[in-house]
């Protein structure tokens, strides 16, 4: 039996993860997500930690049939890409939703759900999903 | 810098081997490369893969096939790019012999992937996104895909049966293609009905899953001309990358490093895109192909599906695009991919690739590594 899923590795990125966060260029004001350590527009590498609204529409999406291995149980699964309010643009799952009423333009909110669970030890992983508003 | 010349190159067919692994189906390709320099030494060997580790829990690649197929204990090392993974190899073979440092090098792709379930196979080719952003949600790469499709379709107002005229052209090229996987048309109508995998991209929207293996011969200019005497000129190249977090991009439907990477390839060669006779372009999924056309200047945004469901791009027209049937058709055998369109073009311009002919004096060659994150365009001329 192996283990899948690190806790360190999820651990480590748990704040971009679980509470979006961004980094922020103090220079431009160009938001990073996921986070980086320096602008890729000014190239300033003083940049500081901000909470996304986690508020959004759906820019595109696809209802994925064939899913990759441990996620069998949670087919078929609807992927987005949505731009929040900021105007950063994240790829997260969309949950609480039927995927026949999923539309390009829909308002969803982040909310934190399990993504998947370790098949042999049962460790869970969680993350950011959307669902409509 | 030295200019290059291709003296030499081999293809398997690709499909579902089960009597060939990585060493087999490498052997096979490079025999026939060396057989048409006349078994001449090469002194370098730079491999495109990119599931030897992932899935053939194999890595030390370069060593093992050179040992294998008698190249004796020369430099030899894989390059992985994802999907990429075999224009890069063919980026990195072309500056060992311009830096001048080898007159003779072999590049090579292989692939080995029909032998483990597709779920364990899609979970390795999905390795080509960011792990931690992207993988880390569960997408797939054709999940990835379906997201820039349904853009493309609801951006430029393009209807499914209008974005069936790729595959169906793939299929009919790739029909009198030796090598090709698949060597049977198909019309819209099963494109619209085959499964779907990921909304809207149907299995027929998807290149297909496949085993395969190419080498060339590169050259300097002071052998190229003792080896054969039709050298095709590595004319120009550009290889570039972008936001591998795709939602980072600001524009998804136009891949930065296709531009990026044509832009520096036809300076080189000192050529616009209109005078390409013969393209073979990434299409692993339909959206890719279209996109592809209007990113290396042959097309405009948007109007792709349209062009070519009147005639454009087809055998005959300037450019023709993909006569092998590109990766819908030929297969992807995905870091052996970039190795078999170079390989393709070199004999389209020779005049003697075995499939779907159209001769030509110049012709392009572009591979993608992700989606749209590392790409190489290289040019060729006769
Ligand atoms: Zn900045």
């Amino acid at each position: 039996m192996s283990m899948k899923i690190s806790v360190p590795r999820v651990w480590r990125e748990i704040k971009a993860h679980y509470l979006l966060e961004a980094t922020v260029c103090n220079k431009c004001g160009k938001i990073h997500y996921p986070p980086r350590p320096i602008c890729d527009n000014c190239g300033n590498r003083n940049l500081f930690r901000r909470k996304l609204s986690g508020e959004g529409e759906v820019l595109t999406y696809t209802i994925q049939y064939i899913v990759l291995e441990g996620y069998r149980e949670y087919a078929p699964i609807v992927f987005a890409i949505v731009k929040l309010k900021e105007g950063v643009k994240i790829l997260a799952q969309l949950t609480d939703v039927e995927p026949e009423n999923v539309k390009i333009g829909m308002r969803v909110k982040a909310v934190l759900r399990k993504i998947c669970e370790d098949e042999n030890i049962g460790l869970i992983k969680y993350g950011i999903k959307f669902k409509p508003v | 810098m030295v200019k290059v010349y291709i003296v030499g190159v081999g293809l398997t067919k690709i499909g579902r081997f089960f009597d060939k692994g990585l060493r087999e189906l490498f052997a096979e390709a490079a025999f026939k490369a060396l057989d048409e320099i006349g078994n001449e030494t090469v002194q370098a060997l730079v491999i495109g893969n990119m599931t030897s580790s992932s899935l053939g829990e194999q890595d030390n690649l370069g060593a093992l096939l050179a040992d294998y197929a008698g190249l004796g204990k020369i430099p030899a090392f894989k390059v992985e790019a994802a999907c990429g993974s075999g224009g890069v190899a063919v980026y990195t073979g072309y500056s060992l012999v311009a830096s001048g440092m080898f007159d003779i090098v072999m590049v090579g792709g292989v692939e080995k992937e029909t032998e483990y379930p597709t779920r364990i196979v899609s979970k390795a080719l999905a390795q080509a996104a960011d792990a931690e952003y992207e993988l880390f949600h569960g997408i797939s790469f054709t999940g990835l895909n379906a997201l820039v499709m349904r853009m493309y379709m609801n951006e430029y107002n393009v209807s499914r049966d209008e974005m069936s005229i790729w595959p169906v052209l793939m299929h009919k090229n790739a029909v009198k293609n030796p090598y090709a996987q698949f060597r049977f048309e198909i019309t819209k109508e099963q494109v619209a009905k085959s499964m779907m995998v990921a909304d809207p991209i149907r299995l027929l929207d998807s290149s297909p899953i496949g085993d395969g293996a190419a080498a060339l011969i590169l050259a300097s200019d002071k052998v190229a001309k003792k080896l054969t005497d039709t050298p095709i000129e590595v004319a120009g190249l550009g290889m570039a990358t972008d936001h591998i977090y795709v939602a980072y991009r600001e524009n998804i439907l136009s891949f930065k490093a296709t531009i990026l990477a044509a832009k520096k390839a036809y300076e080189t060669a000192k050529v616009c895109p209109k005078n390409i006779d013969v393209a073979e372009v990434h299409d692993a999924f339909t959206v890719l192909g279209f996109m592809n056309l209007e990113d290396l200047g042959f097309s405009e945004r948007g109007k792709t599906p349209k062009l070519m469901d009147e005639g454009r791009f087809w055998p005959g027209d300037k450019p023709t695009v993909n006569p092998s049937g590109g990766l819908k058709a030929r297969g992807h055998p995905v870091g052996a991919t970039g190795v078999y369109q170079v390989a393709e073009v070199v004999m389209q311009l020779r005049g003697d690739f075995p499939g779907v002919n159209v001769g030509g004096d110049i012709g392009l060659a572009q591979s993608i590594g992700g989606l749209g994150t590392t790409v190489t365009v290289i040019i060729l001329k006769r």
